[in-house]
């Protein structure tokens, strides 16, 4: 051996700490988990007492026509949310199109409006005797096409929800590198082959996850399809429960729609690809370059205004409309009070709940990377294919042979826990992940126990995702409709029940005060959460 | 015995990577120990489970006399009265300097943590948040929080590798008058050797898991116990060599020698112990020159084509590329069997 050394370079060690949780939290999280598969594990058992009766009940009522309605409904929603969040979003964040930041305010606001709000504001605006009628018709025009069942249904579910993709795809764009784009640009390819075959599948699984919270709402969606007559697995069950002493067959119908839910859970886990659920990677990026649209800025303009239009300007046209029309003498005051406080009060409990149940399996995740992590994930995140109507029926099946706590306050906000535990985890989890494990490693060693640094050091930190959770779950709480219905105390109204009691049976004056109330109540929460999306704009720059 | 650390047979691997394959590490009281290695040969695995967070697949740690780490033991981190300054500082963003410092002392008891900023000269900036600081300021607060609640041990995880060059000589020099100032002991790690010559009491030097030699740093660039311990403190030259007679011979000649060892050997010599003479008729010619002010390193190429490093004293306006220069041994050579 001869010549001058250098120091030798070892192999870097890089590879995640297994570290065991400790027991209490592993304890917490399992118990978590065990209260999200409650009502599945209440409806299977329930199923199985089915007699041949029901079973008949089942296969003659038309189970697979309902289920096509339902799968076919979905996919044209989740369509339709694409074609509008994805173009809106690209262009408000990478375009000159004319205001801009404009645009990008209106967007998510949709948002607020529940889907039986959406329907009773469709169909007063462009239903048989609606106001489009008597704007239209001293121009001639006579009548409108229908917009009861399929074409409604769609309509509603599809301007009222395409704010999930939007936002979604938004956050994933202004995350995007530019140096990606710049690459193939010297690479020699065009613009649009550049979009195509990079910003478009790096896109991918934010469109993905945006879908899939739009295919699950429809699913899910009870109030806009039974306002507008279309009959779906939920309507069906609905009535199943109503209409029949014997409770199996709606427990069964309940698993079927599960299991449809659970095979749109995996389609998105397979579109998705293997990247992560919209989580942005750290590092400096360069700001984005500003795509000029010379001649096409006009139908950009003008493709913006028709959304903003649809989704924006009719409810507030309705909503003016009746609010208008309304002698304030008719006004309860007393019971508008009412409902807003039941809102209000279920909504502030129902996240502070969900946002303590969801703590242990979110630190889990964040920090404790093993085979238990990885289940209890999987399984609050399925949580997401269970629909309101369903966890609300196991409950009143669970809740009526305990008559203690039917129909209480506490089996309500458990019933919210469970529906709405994985929307909260996800975003903690994102927070706990943005707090260095050094800092708690710091904390540790300057003698605070894990306890103390998790209450000193982490949450103080991840305090803004928290907030962006509880708002989250607010807002979703305040919109909730059929686990509201079924479940709350009698006697007890919050706005959502209150607007749909009034609109089930078509007087939409009355519903219409309730529901503006409702729709500006969830504008706070609805800013809380659209920040989260823009603030990682700021980090990304 | 006065180690306040005592460190045995440390193993841990991460899958199929050894990183610790024996480590033992003995640190008397008071002593500002480095603990030098090339990156990734096992260095802060070593420091995390000295720290307790990380466990050993096999191994012991004593702090004092207590057994702290063994395959029974774990006594959590907070309870081994060691402190820790991470590479990034790892400031709490939310809390101020003062209450950064003072995160460790019971509350309401603030003196000792007035008393450490002062010491790092830091005092008139206790209500700044660590945004608010440079990074020399945010790596003393981070020193200051280490020490504030007097702990046995301050373990120090490449703290200065994130300052800028012109930075780091400074905050060394204050960090180790800091540390000697409040009688601590210390492990640093670094894989930077001239940062550990240059504020270490001892070094030890270890690679692939293992610590393979631990002694002062003169003791280390004069006498190490082997090639790869030389290479990773100070480097030089390796020549092959023969002993017999009462010589070593070298391609640089030969030069008397009175160690035990016989036949083929390998040479070691230093880039200051390599003298460096023009002479048009010698056969090996200078390549390179790096030129450092107050001296310079000079790359020559000998006949056979062995590549060797001198470092003549003083500017050497006739050491250029090209010029025909006659090598000889100026200095000691160590010999090391092969």
């Amino acid at each position: 051996m001869s010549g001058s050394i250098a120091t030798p370079i070892g192999k870097a060690i890089r590879s995640p700490r297994a570290v065991r949780p400790p027991l209490g939290l592993a304890t917490a999280a399992l118990a978590v988990c065990g209260v999200l598969a409650l009502p599945v594990v209440y409806l299977v058992a329930r199923s199985a007492q089915a007699d041949a009766a029901a079973w008949d009940l089942i296969l003659r009522s038309r189970t697979v026509l309902l289920a096509a309605r339902s799968l076919g409904l979905a996919a044209a929603v989740t369509a339709g949310a694409v074609a509008i969040g994805l173009p809106l979003a690209w262009l408000t964040v990478r375009t000159d199109l004319p205001l801009r930041r404009f645009w990008s305010v209106l967007a998510p606001l949709p948002l607020v409006v529940p889907s039986y709000v959406g329907a009773f504001i469709v169909l007063s605006a462009l239903g048989p005797d609606g106001l489009a009628l008597r704007l239209l018709g001293p121009l001639g025009v006579e009548r409108l096409p229908t917009i009861t069942g399929f074409s409604g249904a769609w309509l509603t579910l599809t301007l009222f929800t395409y704010p999930y993709v939007y936002l979604l795809a938004a956050a994933a764009l202004r995350g995007q590198d530019a140096a990606l784009e710049e690459t193939a640009w010297s690479l020699g390819r065009s613009r649009w082959s550049t979009f195509r075959n990079v910003t478009l599948p790096l896109l991918r699984p934010a469109i993905a996850a945006g879908g899939l919270l739009v295919a699950l709402y429809a699913l899910h969606d009870f109030g806009a399809v039974s306002l507008l007559r279309f009959q779906t697995f939920t309507q069906a069950i609905y009535l199943q429960y109503r209409a029949a002493f014997d409770r199996s067959p709606a427990a069964i119908l309940s698993l079927m729609l599960l299991a449809v839910a659970l095979v749109v859970l995996a389609l998105e886990r397979r579109a998705r690809g293997r990247a992560r659920l919209h989580r942005l990677g750290p590092g400096a990026r360069r700001r984005l370059t500003v795509v000029p649209l010379g001649r096409w800025r006009w139908p950009g303009v003008a493709f913006c205004a028709l959304v903003a239009l649809l989704a924006v300007g009719m409810p507030v046209a309705v909503l003016a409309y009746w609010l208008m029309r309304t002698s304030t003498l008719d006004i309860d005051l007393g019971a508008l009070a009412g409902m807003a406080g039941g809102s209000l009060m279920t909504a502030s409990l129902g996240a502070t709940v969900v946002l303590i149940l969801a703590l242990p399996v979110a630190v889990l995740g964040a920090r404790f990377p093993g085979r238990l992590t990885t289940a209890t994930e999987r399984l609050a995140f399925s949580g997401y294919a269970l629909p309101g109507i369903v966890v609300a029926l196991a409950f009143v099946f669970a809740g009526a042979g305990l008559p203690l706590v039917y129909q209480t306050l506490p089996l309500l906000l458990l019933a919210y826990a469970v529906l709405f535990l994985p929307q909260a985890s996800e975003p903690i989890r994102s927070a706990l992940l943005q707090v260095p494990p050094r800092l708690e490693e710091a904390g540790r060693i300057l003698g605070r126990t894990r306890t103390a640094v998790f209450r000193r050091v982490v949450l103080p930190q991840a305090a803004r995702g928290l907030a962006a959770g509880f708002a989250l779950v607010f807002l979703t709480v305040m919109k909730e409709l059929p686990a509201t219905l079924l479940l709350r105390p009698t006697g007890f109204e919050t706005l959502a029940t209150g607007v749909w009691t009034e609109s089930s049976v078509g007087r939409f004056g009355d519903a219409s005060i309730p529901a503006l109330l409702l729709v500006t109540l969830s504008a706070l929460p609805l800013y809380l959460v659209a920040r989260r999306f823009e603030t990682q704009e700021v980090r990304a720059e | 015995m006065n180690d306040i650390l005592k460190v045995r047979g440390l193993r841990k691997r991460f899958g199929d990577t050894v990183a610790l394959d024996g480590f033992d590490l003995d640190v008397p009281r008071g002593d500002l120990l480095a603990l030098l290695g090339p990156s990734g040969c096992g260095k802060t695995t070593a420091l995390r489970i000295i720290a307790g967070l990380d466990r050993p697949d096999g191994g012991e740690v004593w702090v004092g006399d207590r057994l702290a780490t063994s395959d029974r033991i774990l006594i959590p981190p907070e309870a081994r009265r060691i402190g820790m300054v991470f590479q990034e500082g790892a400031l709490f963003p939310h809390l101020d300097v003062l209450a950064n410092v003072a995160f460790g002392l019971s509350r309401g008891h603030e003196e000792p943590a007035r008393r450490v900023l002062e010491q790092v000269r830091l005092t008139g900036l206790e209500h700044r948040m660590p945004d608010e600081l440079s990074g020399g300021q945010q790596q003393r607060v981070a020193v200051a929080r280490a020490l504030a609640p007097a702990p046995e041990v301050v373990l120090l995880d490449e703290p200065f590798s994130n300052l800028d060059a012109a930075l780091r000589a400074g905050i060394r020099a204050d960090v180790r008058e800091v540390l000697k100032g409040a009688s601590a002991t210390a492990v640093f790690v670094t894989h930077d050797q001239e940062e550990a010559l240059s504020i270490a009491d001892r070094i030890a030097v270890m690679n692939r898991g293992r610590v393979l030699q631990v002694g002062t740093p003169q003791e280390l660039y004069e006498a190490p116990a082997s090639l790869e311990v030389a290479a990773l403190v100070g480097g030089g030259n390796v020549l092959e060599g023969h002993v017999d007679d009462g010589h070593v011979r070298t391609a640089l000649g030969a030069v008397p020698f009175k160690g035990a060892e016989t036949g083929a050997v390998s040479v070691l010599v230093r880039p200051e112990s390599l003298g460096l003479q023009p002479d048009p008729d010698s056969e090996a010619v200078v390549t390179g020159v790096e030129f450092y002010g107050h001296d310079q390193m000079v790359l020559v190429r000998l006949a056979d084509g062995t590549r060797l490093r001198s470092r003549p004293i003083g500017s050497r306006r006739d050491l250029v590329p090209g010029t025909r220069v006659r090598a000889s041994l100026d200095g000691p050579a160590r010999v090391f069997p092969r």
